[in-house]
């Protein structure tokens, strides 16, 4: 299989009047062709973030400090903005978190993807809305309401509206940033049956990020878990269910005692994650974690193969 | 739409119901004698009559009240005590010299201003953005008068490069020149008054401009359409802007109705022959018809800039549906 896209040793932080927010913080992995990979953390862990560094759509006070970020062979970080126009949507595509605004109110929905395929192909008008038409039945919406203004739509058509638009210029990857957290429960399900029958028909690449690991099992073949800025475990969704290693993911399993099981907000272990303006020197989550020693306080665990395919940042286990 | 344009239009007509009874009032209340502020003693005898019985102020002055607004609403506002011309067409005449030089330059102080507080929010934080910022500030709170006569003083007085007021040279006009003639004479005695108009005004605009834009800079459908990979003109003309120009639509509106102030001084500072320094003019000439006559169209300008800076919101905002 394919590598589409490395991330290696990845760091971005922002410049904030009180000092420097470490939001992503030597992160590596990798996704091969055809593979969804579920992002599950804590709010405030840098979830975001990383989807921001891969897209380039940092604000103004961000900087990716360092790393790589390996899209199709090429590494993206010194890419101009100019440049940097080329990838976006075409090559990799985002539904946002804040599905309300994520759509201008003045121009039609419609409108608003034929815009972004007009952008990056060079077909005509009416093709455009041809397409949108198509992804509109995709997604489960009736293509009259490409007609209608985001007001005009609930939540819910909102969602799916930003779902094909996401799918409209055929992105090789597409990173969904907890698509469904403003809906309510039925049309989250819907949602998100709907996201993962798209990703494996049209056999892109996913990132899917929520807070929500029993989303991410259903969804993903692989699931990285992040910690205060940090990668701390990444593996196959089996191997992780079945024997996880980091205590913090361990404690993140107990407390969803089945995939099937009702879904909580996000809270494994008592205490709170780490000011990420000043994290601690070793481990970012050494202050709560129960098997810590001496070492983990000093010394930074390296994210490294603990088993095939089973990448891990700990003392303890190595 | 069609109802709510119906009801806005009843609206405009009562409040300029009362604000016309306000004027009748204010009128009556100065001075003691009520035909005083109609008839003037170098009046014939005949002519007083006449005078009398158009506006009936012999009558009570409940029936004085109806009389008025019958006059009104035929567009008799009276005759001019100074000049002896119908009110109407002095108004007529003087609001056309004022939109030829305080609309063309409120347009034009709204174009620059707004294009300008486009550029710089899109440039935030840069030199560029810093010098119109101070530069708008600036012209933003000078005094009115004291631009304009300083203009007057060195590009007029020292320089000679324009006329020290006025609309049009008599001394040409007399000569029965050519239309061609005619409006290049207009056209530079307008340029300075102009000039001084714009200058005092696009900043409000800009300041305006540049704010609203950097607000919606912020906006989540800005970060969609950056990440959407579209180029920057459309993202800032035709996402950012468009979006940001709502406010300032409104914005539009109000500044017509302050722009009447600034009329009053601009054309008084420059003998131009508007409608804002003939109030002045009317004032201390106690030719009340005038005055009257004046701020009852004054008073409807202001209520339909406002009319229809609503309907171009509703038009601009799909969100809007009355
Ligand atoms: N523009 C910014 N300026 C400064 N700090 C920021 C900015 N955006 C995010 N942060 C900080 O960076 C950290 C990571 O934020 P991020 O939004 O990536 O988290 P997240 O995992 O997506 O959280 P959530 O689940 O709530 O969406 C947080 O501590 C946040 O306070
Ligand atoms: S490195 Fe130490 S502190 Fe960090 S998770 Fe492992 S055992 Fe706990
Ligand atoms: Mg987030």
């Amino acid at each position: 299989m394919d590598t589409v896209l490395e991330i290696k040793n990845l760091g971005m932080s922002y410049d904030t009047t009180e000092g420097s927010v470490s939001a992503v913080d030597n992160v590596s992995f990798r996704i091969m062709n055809g593979e969804a990979m579920g992002l599950v953390g804590e709010s405030g862990c840098g979830k975001t973030s990383l989807g921001m560094c891969i897209m380039k759509l940092l604000p103004e006070n961000a900087k990716i400090t360092n790393g790589e970020i390996i899209f199709d062979g090429e590494d993206i970080v010194p890419k101009t903005e100019d440049e940097m126009r080329m990838i976006r949507w075409k090559g990799v595509s985002m539904i946002f978190q804040a599905a309300m605004n994520a759509l201008n109110p003045v121009y039609k929905v419609g409108d608003q993807i034929i815009e972004a395929i007009v952008a990056h192909e060079n077909i005509k008008k009416e093709e455009a809305r041809e397409k949108v038409r198509e992804l509109y039945k995709l997604v489960g919406l009736s293509p009259e309401r490409m007609e209608n203004y985001p007001h005009e739509y609930s939540g819910g058509m909102r969602q799916r509206a930003i779902i094909a638009m996401a799918l409209a210029c055929d992105p090789k990857f597409i990173i969904a940033d907890e698509p469904t957290t403003a809906l309510d429960v039925i049309v989250q399900d819907e949602i998100i049956d709907e996201i993962k029958n798209i990703q494996k028909k049209l056999n892109m690449i996913m990132m899917y990020i929520s807070h929500d690991i029993s989303v991410i099992a259903e969804t993903c073949d692989k699931i990285g878990v992040m910690y205060a800025g940090n990668f701390i475990e990444y593996a196959d969704t089996f191997a992780l269910f079945d024997n996880p290693l980091h205590p913090y993911t361990k404690a993140l399993m107990s407390s969803f005692p089945s995939i099937e099981g009702p879904k909580k907000e996000l809270k494994p272990v008592p205490g709170e994650p780490p000011n990420l303006l000043n994290p601690p020197r070793g481990c970012r989550f050494y202050p709560r974690c129960s098997y810590a020693e001496e070492i983990c306080r000093n010394e930074r665990p390296e994210f490294i193969e603990s088993e095939s395919g089973h990448f891990l940042a700990c003392h303890r286990v190595i | 739409m069609g109802k709510y344009i119906i009801g806005r239009i009843i609206q405009i007509i009562i409040t300029f119901f009362i604000v016309m009874s306000i004027i009748f009032l204010l009128f009556r209340i100065i001075p003691s004698d009520p035909s005083s502020f109609l008839l003037t003693p170098s009046m014939t005898a005949e002519a007083k009559e006449t005078i009398r019985k158009q506006f009936g102020l012999d009558e009570p002055i409940a029936v004085q009240y109806f009389i008025y607004l019958k006059n009104f609403v035929h567009g008799n506002f009276g005759t001019s005590f100074y000049s002896g011309r119908p009110v109407m067409s002095i108004i007529m005449e003087r609001m056309l010299n004022s939109i030829l030089l305080i609309t063309t330059a409120v347009i034009i102080a709204y174009i620059i201003g707004v294009s300008i507080g486009k550029a710089i929010a899109w440039k935030r934080g840069s030199k560029t953005e810093k010098f119109f910022v101070i530069l708008g500030l600036w012209f933003y709170t000078t005094f009115t008068p004291w631009l304009g006569i300083m203009f007057l003083w060195i590009f007029s007085f020292k320089l000679k490069l324009f006329p020290l007021g006025g609309m049009i040279t008599p001394e040409k006009w007399i000569l029965d020149p050519s239309l061609m003639e005619k409006i290049c004479d207009m056209g530079y005695h307008l340029i300075l008054p102009l000039v001084t108009y714009v200058l005092l005004w696009f900043g409000g605009y800009m300041l305006l401009m540049r704010n609203s834009m950097l607000e919606t800079l912020k906006e989540d459908y800005i970060v969609t359409a950056r990440a959407k990979g579209l180029k920057e003109k459309v993202i800032k003309n035709k996402h950012a802007a468009r979006n940001a120009m709502l406010p300032i639509v409104t914005a539009f509106a109000i500044s017509v109705s302050f722009s009447i102030g600034g009329a009053v001084l601009i054309e008084t500072i420059f003998s131009w022959p508007g409608i804002g320094r003939t109030i002045v003019e009317a004032t201390l000439r106690q030719d009340y018809p005038l005055v009257q006559g004046a701020f009852a169209v004054i008073t409807l300008v202001v209520l339909l800039a406002n009319f229809v800076a609503d309907i171009a919101y509703a038009y601009l905002d799909p969100r809007i549906s009355y």
